[in-house]
């Protein structure tokens, strides 16, 4: 459970989840919006959760799928990193084994507050 | 299956040894240039596959090397390293979306290691693997990542129920909620106290599992509530009745949602690996003759002083090999363009150590496929000319044929049946390595195109 705190007279907070060493993944993010993305769509894994204003004391879930359909295990690496103005507020890094052939999930949450 | 093989062997067994000088050899001398040889430091080496160190990173790849390599050149035995030059240069010089672009670089591998000799000498190889292309690896085949890619998301996007993340982000707001409800001595929580407890809810369901060390629903939701509670308690935080009322409430629905989590996913990956199974045997079935390119290299050392600096060269070996649908076929959908494959190698190998009977050897050759990915008809022609190490400067010269069938019995393991001979075009006779004419077998361990 991450606690990531922003400014509350700043501008949007946005999140990047970045997923490295393996081609086949998907994840849903759920905040007060939901957002979704997997490997097949090739699009950059940037989304904007909103105005400081609708973001306090909010709830962030999300689970992030991996799949390995080579032959050999491998470890892959997720971070999700929130923004601010320019500024990183937080990074959620996590080193997963993903055995051949399988999938595993990879799961949390964070509690977003405001501060002066 | 296994009868049908078994009996199949035996029939093949008890004809060949009707058929076959008894001085001949097997077919491995038939078909050894057509299998694709292992040229890496470890099988030049005879070095166990499960002793390998793939470093992920120049850091790693640094400190696996300094254990086995001093400053001064001292080689010590047991250095046994696999690089992929594409995952630790991409790295480091965070270049990834660059070199993921260029496919080809992905599938190079580098191999040194280090072994002991028969006496206190020591040996060392290195080995280069390259294959810029391969249509008929499943795992490279972007079709198919892409299906599984659709297979995971589409786990989280059932029609008319909430994901789990969903579940669980609806759950914690509730958590949430409930925490806004209660008060320390000092006033409200503040957020970094209710995150302190929200963790005991959140997370993935594992290791939700791990933490209560619970296999059980009632255990669980009994150890989750006592650890909550304790929590509170050190947190100097006070519950009325209704509010334990109201913690029951939420620790009896994490446990539900634990619960069903659990199964269900269990459930979501044997469907993965069975659906992944089933796409690959596809992928094979449609893909097994497209076009592959290979080139390998090696190379064995001894030092005798077990150092860098005295390493003598005992042989170096270059390999490259095609394999494809027949030129002119690739995109045609007709039985012939699916069901036939042509492959062309060339090897050439120079033995450095004086022990050995020849200087060089080079083969080249080509064979062609009628089947399919499992079971074929083929036909080899191999030509081959050598130098032969003494006094005189002899060559050998000649060319090897087979017709034949091949099946295959498991992963790399092939059940090979053919006649075919061997006819000297230059040099002795005498050292013909197979008979000039008959009908052999083998099951063997080969990778093959």
């Amino acid at each position: 459970m991450e606690l990531v705190q922003f400014n509350k007279n700043g501008g949007p907070v946005s999140i990047d989840i970045d997923i490295e060493d393996t081609n086949v993944w998907s994840y849903i993010y759920v905040s007060d919006l939901t957002f979704t993305n997997k490997s097949s769509t090739g699009n950059p894994s940037q989304h904007t959760l909103g105005l400081p204003v609708n973001l306090d004391d909010d709830i962030n879930s999300w689970d992030i799928r991996l799949g390995n359909i080579g032959t050999n295990n491998v470890t892959v690496t997720v971070t999700i990193t929130w923004k601010q103005d320019g500024q990183v507020l937080n990074v959620w890094t996590r080193q997963v084994n993903v055995p051949a052939g399988a999938a595993t999930k990879i799961s949390d949450d964070a509690l977003l507050d405001a501060t002066n | 299956m296994k009868k049908i093989i078994s009996i199949l062997i035996a029939g093949f067994v008890t004809s060949a040894l009707y058929a076959q000088n008894p001085d001949s050899i097997s077919i491995d001398d038939y078909y050894v240039d057509f299998a694709v040889p292992d040229i890496t430091a470890f099988s030049i080496l005879d070095i166990n596959s499960n002793d390998v160190v793939r470093p992920g990173n120049i850091k790693e790849l640094a400190v696996g090397i300094q254990n086995y390599i001093d400053a001064e050149g001292n080689l010590k035995p047991g250095l046994a390293i696999e690089i992929a030059p594409y995952r630790i240069l991409a790295k480091a010089l965070k270049v990834r979306s660059a070199w993921e672009q260029n496919k080809s670089l992905k599938n190079l591998q580098i191999s040194i290691g280090t072994a002991q000799g028969d006496s206190s000498n020591l040996l060392a190889a290195w080995g280069i693997n390259w294959t810029p292309i391969d249509r008929t690896d499943p795992v490279a085949s972007r079709r198919l990542q892409n299906f599984f890619a659709n297979y995971l998301a589409n786990r989280d996007s059932i029609a008319n129920q909430l994901s789990f993340a969903g579940q669980r982000n609806k759950h914690l707001r509730d958590v949430n909620l409930f925490l806004n409800t209660l008060s320390t001595p000092a006033g409200p929580l503040p957020a970094a106290t209710r995150v302190a407890i929200l963790q005991y809810f959140g997370g993935g369901y594992r290791t939700r599992l791990l933490r209560y060390d619970s296999t059980d629903n009632q255990l669980y939701t009994m150890a989750l509530e006592d650890t909550v509670l304790r929590k509170m308690s050190t947190l100097s935080i006070t519950i009325n009745n209704s509010q334990a009322q109201t913690l029951s409430t939420l620790v009896a629905q994490n446990a539900k949602l634990t619960f069903t989590e659990l199964k269900e996913e269990k459930e979501f990956e044997k469907s993965f690996s069975e659906a992944l199974k089933r796409e690959k045997k596809i992928f094979v079935e449609e893909n097994w003759n497209r076009l592959v390119i290979q080139f390998k290299a090696g190379s064995k050392y001894n030092s005798a002083e077990n150092s860098i600096k005295d390493l003598a060269l005992l042989n170096w070996r270059l390999f490259g090999g095609i394999a494809g649908r027949i030129p002119g076929l690739g995109n045609s959908n007709s039985t012939f363009a699916k069901r036939s494959q042509v492959i062309y190698q060339a090897s050439y190998i120079n033995y450095k150590d004086s022990s050995m009977p020849l200087k060089w050897e080079f083969s080249t050759g080509g064979r062609l496929l009628l089947g399919k990915a499992d079971k074929r008809l083929s036909a080899e022609f191999l030509y081959s000319q050598a130098s032969l190490r003494g006094e005189t400067l002899e060559k050998s010269e000649y060319i090897r044929y087979t017709i034949g069938g091949e099946m295959k019995i498991d992963e790399g393991l092939w059940l090979e049946l053919a006649v075919g001979g061997q006819k000297f075009l230059e040099g002795n006779d005498n050292t013909r390595v197979v008979p000039q004419f008959g009908l052999k077998y083998a099951i063997q361990k080969k990778s093959r195109f």
